[in-house]
């Protein structure tokens, strides 16, 4: 029994982990995706660990300034400043200093100046856009004549406060001077400030970012073991049977416990080492060496690895083929993925039960595990200890099931059930619709856009992740109580980084790969070998069609705008772009090129000429268009009037396509379009607010959202519905009268 | 050795594969199951392989019920079917290994059997290569060799000689004939008359999952007043087959 248990372990670690041609390409994709995402956010826990943007100020003389001019214009939410273990002669000065005449301002106290978690979710409590946060001892230190250590925090999704720092640094010149007359001691000298006030970095890891951590590292482990296991444990058995080698294995002496055991034992040590090597780095992380924890959180690896396992393991017994127990995995997957949504979500309001159940305790006992030199929540251990064993009684449970199923000849090999003929002869039929065509469609661009976005997001994230709105997103995780909240956190972020170069010009990079991926596609990947053209770049005249179609965006959109104003619901009020930003409408226009030109290769060039070949010209157009429209959808202020606005603008551009034979035009007119939307005339593109225009537009108070599109833009709204179906006309009449002339 | 009593066989409620089959087989004999397609032997040779389960009757093996002592007939028979396959990606060499270790043989002995198996079938030369590159002959070899690792006393094998080139053919029936001096029982089933002809002492006649006539070649011939075993088994089969 043991011999067998070994060998089928070998042989699931084995098998397990290799790349077959049953393995569907989504999920290579997928897991390309997912490699890169994981890559992400251990970049994202050690940037946060190691080096955070926290300014810090020693007090200085010679102070001047105690107004600051940006704080008039900040909305209200933001004006508020925030003094955390002020000093008991603080309020006095303040009060002396008529500081309420500029400011609003909150008390409040705190253990470790260094938590910026903390001061976040004050600062965000108080409507304070800054904060300054002294030693808790301040008075003591004071009264010792020493030097004060203080340290500066800004919120840095407002541009405007970006010089608060100054501010900041001038309140306490104000306020070093104060004291310093005060008492007249001489000995509270405190030391010039450095030259780089900005950046300091600190290697001591710090409570408030094992925060993060707990939330981070146990999903991270989910996800590896998650993945790993269902890619491993559906092409063991299921996939044995598909190739129609489990009867040979179920022919021999070998207990069919054996099987079951080996197997799962092999898949999830397949799990579990990379795994493992997460929970040793984020032991070495924390810097606390706390060996009993690394044990604890490896045991409950390894527990959480063997449920799931077994899981797989019965469900690739059930099963005949790799994608059919793949897409009977799928619940599962979403399920425990679920739960380590909510557990994430459950971090503040975490209670100790919770410990005590698997999933659930899996994924907080990782994390206190490897946080417990901390004292954080000292008791795991039993929540642990009965955690692991009641998921490990369930995966006895699961892997008992299994063995009495490997008994039943309808799981004992495929011929029980559809025999591999038939397999075969229903995917053949499956083919002859045309549905894995549509269905290819749908999951190509979605693949190819997510891989390079990703792409592009991360060297714009580990620039940004320096930034107390990261620390501020990883809190407010908890908080998510529905998707408009994810969604709000998203766009602030994603507003920031479209007022950054490096995310334009990584979003340039990422689209330019797209499109070297559709080449390859279409040059290499696919059977039948076509020239590049036949992705839409035809036709003679490709720079008269361009420049047209420069032209013809350019007066779609400000026909768009010219009805917003007439309406009076928009309103332009002068140049928005100065010298400082200028550099980001610059960085932005390579990306409007490569990125409409991109779209347009997806669904039209490429796209188009495919579909049609299958399901003809209606079909393919009205399909692409389909796809066009709930490809945006997963953008922030979608409404069903913006589907339906960006499906009729597919279709106009689809039959401009048709009209022109090639997408020089509609490239052109795709780039200008998002130029004069995003650049130009600073309205939302398809729910991204661009962050640097070079006109100052806004909406008038009274503007209905359905007429402006709301936080979509104008793409959301009834204006461009107006523009384009007008668009769509005049292109049919000039089609109809194109066929005609044939 | 091997004894069928009354086996039936349904996947549906409605059909009836196999309809009450029923022989046995003696050590040192190769019985022959001869019938077209569709006629039941593969799911027959499944039944006494402990692969899909009768719907009445039972069959034993050695003294053992089928039904019963599943693990011990593993122990017991040698099963080779087109539909067993070998996995694509492993050489043979991996493959005899890894069943040599199922079949809990010691490594010292399952070394030895090992160089001396791929000696007789030809497969050293190709013992690295992986199966997927293998011709239909070189699997096929591999295949008896890897159902036979545990020398069983009964070896059931479904078309042993299907797809392969005649000289492997004739390598394949020699090696079945050594085997059955050796005192092996072996149930063969075939569509090749040939190969039953000069193999099998004794040839059971199945058509639409019914046993219709058993005996040696000679015997069949006579039974049916045809001259040659072909014209006997096509006698059978028009009489027997229902439209």
């Amino acid at each position: 029994m043991f011999k067998s248990v070994r060998t089928f372990m070998r042989r699931a670690m084995h098998k397990g982990n290799t790349f077959k041609t049953t393995v569907a390409q989504g999920t290579f994709v997928a897991a390309t995706a997912f490699g890169l995402a994981i890559v992400c956010m251990v970049l994202g826990v050690l940037i946060t660990m190691f080096h955070y943007r926290i300014d810090q100020i020693y007090w200085e003389h010679n102070s001047e300034k105690f107004v600051y001019d940006g704080y008039k214009d900040l909305p209200e939410e933001y004006k508020g400043f925030l003094f955390v273990n002020a000093p008991s002669s603080f309020p006095e000065f303040l009060y002396k200093n008529n500081a309420n005449a500029f400011f609003s301002y909150k008390y409040e106290e705190m253990d470790a100046p260094y938590d910026f978690v903390t001061v976040g979710q004050l600062m965000r409590l108080h409507n304070c856009g800054s904060a300054i946060v002294f030693p808790k001892n301040s008075d003591e230190l004071l009264s010792n004549g020493e030097k004060l250590e203080v340290l500066t925090y800004i919120r840095t999704d407002r541009t405007e406060l970006y010089d608060a720092n100054e501010y900041q640094e001038n309140i306490l010149k104000l306020y070093d001077k104060y004291i310093t007359a005060e008492n007249g001691n001489p000995q509270i000298t405190i030391k010039p400030a450095e030259a780089d006030l900005t950046g300091v970095s600190t290697t001591n890891p710090l409570k408030s970012s094992l925060y993060g951590f707990i939330a981070v590292v146990p999903l991270i482990i989910f996800i590896i073991i998650l993945y790993t296991v269902m890619t491993g444990g559906t092409n063991v058995i299921a996939g044995e049977k598909e190739r129609g080698t489990f009867a040979a294995i179920i022919l021999t002496p070998s207990p069919r416990a054996a099987i079951v055991v080996g197997n799962v034992l092999g898949i999830s040590a397949l799990a579990v080492i990379p795994a493992s090597i997460v929970c040793f780095l984020a032991f070495l992380l924390t810097g606390k060496f706390n060996v009993i924890g690394l044990v604890i959180a490896i045991l409950l690896v390894i527990s959480f690895a063997i449920l799931v396992a077994a899981i797989t393991i019965l469900i690739s017994i059930i099963n005949q083929s790799v994608v059919s127990a793949q897409t009977a995995f799928l619940p599962v997957f979403l399920i425990i993925l679920g739960i380590a949504v909510n557990c994430v979500q459950k971090l503040g309001i975490f209670e100790e039960f919770y410990l005590y159940f698997p999933l659930y305790g899996h994924f907080f006992g990782i994390g206190n595990a490897l946080v417990a030199g901390y004292n954080y929540y000292t008791n795991y251990i039993p929540g642990a200890i009965v955690c692991i064993v009641l998921s490990l009684v369930l995966a006895c449970l699961v892997m008992f099931i299994s063995t009495k199923l490997l008994y039943n000849e309808k799981f004992m090999t495929n011929e029980g059930g559809l025999s591999a003929k038939e397999i075969r002869k229903s995917k053949k039929k499956h083919k002859s619709l045309g549905l894995d065509k549509l269905v290819n469609h749908a999951i190509f661009p979605v693949a190819v856009l997510s891989f390079v976005q990703l792409l592009a997001l991360v060297p714009t994230a580990i620039t940004y992740m320096r930034n107390d709105i990261y620390s501020d997103f990883i809190t407010n995780l908890k908080d998510v109580s529905g998707i408009m909240d994810i969604m709000s956190v998203m766009s602030e972020i994603l507003a920031m980084f479209l007022s950054s170069p490096v995310f334009l010009i990584s979003m340039a990079i990422g689209y330019v790969i797209l499109i070297a991926i559709y080449c390859l596609k279409v040059r290499v990947i696919e059977r039948d070998r076509k020239p590049l053209q036949s992705i839409g770049f035809t036709g003679n005249h490709a720079l008269r069609d361009y420049l047209i179609g420069l032209v013809v965006g350019f007066s779609l959109l400000s026909a768009v705008c010219l009805i917003l104003v007439l309406a009076g619901n928009l309103s332009f009020h002068g140049i928005a772009v100065n010298t400082s930003t200028i550099g980001v409408v610059l960085a932005g226009i390579p990306m409007w090129f490569v990125q409409g030109a991109s779209e347009e290769i997806m669904f039209r060039g490429y796209m188009i000429p495919r579909l049609e070949k299958k399901f003809g010209k209606i079909i393919a157009i009205l399909y692409s268009s389909f796809l066009f429209a709930v490809l945006h959808g997963a953008n922030i202020g979608f409404t069903w009037l913006a589907g339906i606005n960006l499906f009729i603008i597919a279709v106009f551009f689809a039959l401009i396509y048709y009209y022109t034979g090639n997408i020089w035009l509609t490239c052109a007119a795709h780039t200008a379009w998002n130029f004069c939307q995003g650049s130009l005339y600073g309205l939302e593109v398809s729910g991204s607010t661009s962050g640097v225009s070079i006109l100052n537009s806004s909406y008038s108070a009274s503007a209905s959202p359905y007429f402006t599109g709301g936080a979509f833009g104008p793409e959301g709204g009834l204006a461009v519905t107006i523009v384009t179906v007008i668009g769509i006309v005049i292109m049919s009449v000039l089609l109809y009268k194109k066929s005609s002339k044939k | 050795m091997i004894t069928v009593n009354n086996i039936t066989k349904s996947f549906t409620k409605d059909t009836q594969t196999l309809k009450g089959v029923s022989f046995a087989v003696k050590e040192g004999e190769i019985y022959g199951l001869l019938g077209p397609n569709g006629a039941g032997k593969t799911t027959l040779m499944r039944i006494i392989s402990t692969l899909i389960k009768p719907t009445s009757g039972d069959v034993t093996i050695c003294g053992l019920d089928v039904a019963k002592n599943v693990l011990e007939i593993h122990r017991k028979i040698g099963f080779l079917t087109t539909e067993v396959k070998l996995d694509p990606l492993s050489t043979p060499d991996q493959l005899y290994d890894f069943f040599a270790e199922l079949y809990d043989i010691d490594k010292s002995d399952a070394d030895v059997a090992k160089e001396k198996a791929f000696e007789e079938f030809g497969i050293a030369p190709f013992r690295k290569k992986r199966i997927v590159d293998l011709s239909t002959g070189m699997k096929q070899k591999v295949s008896i060799a890897i159902s036979l690792i545990h020398n069983p006393p009964v070896i059931v094998f479904d078309e042993p000689t299907n797809g392969l080139d005649i000289l492997t053919q004739k390598q394949v029936t020699d090696y079945l004939l050594g085997l059955k001096d050796k005192g092996h029982a072996i149930i063969l089933s075939t569509h090749i008359f040939s190969v039953a002809e000069q193999l099998c002492d004794r040839i059971g006649i199945l058509i639409d999952g019914e046993l219709k006539a058993e005996g040696t070649v000679d015997e069949l011939i006579e039974y049916t007043g045809t001259k040659t075993f072909e014209e006997a088994f096509f006698e059978l089969y028009v009489k027997n087959h229902k439209e």
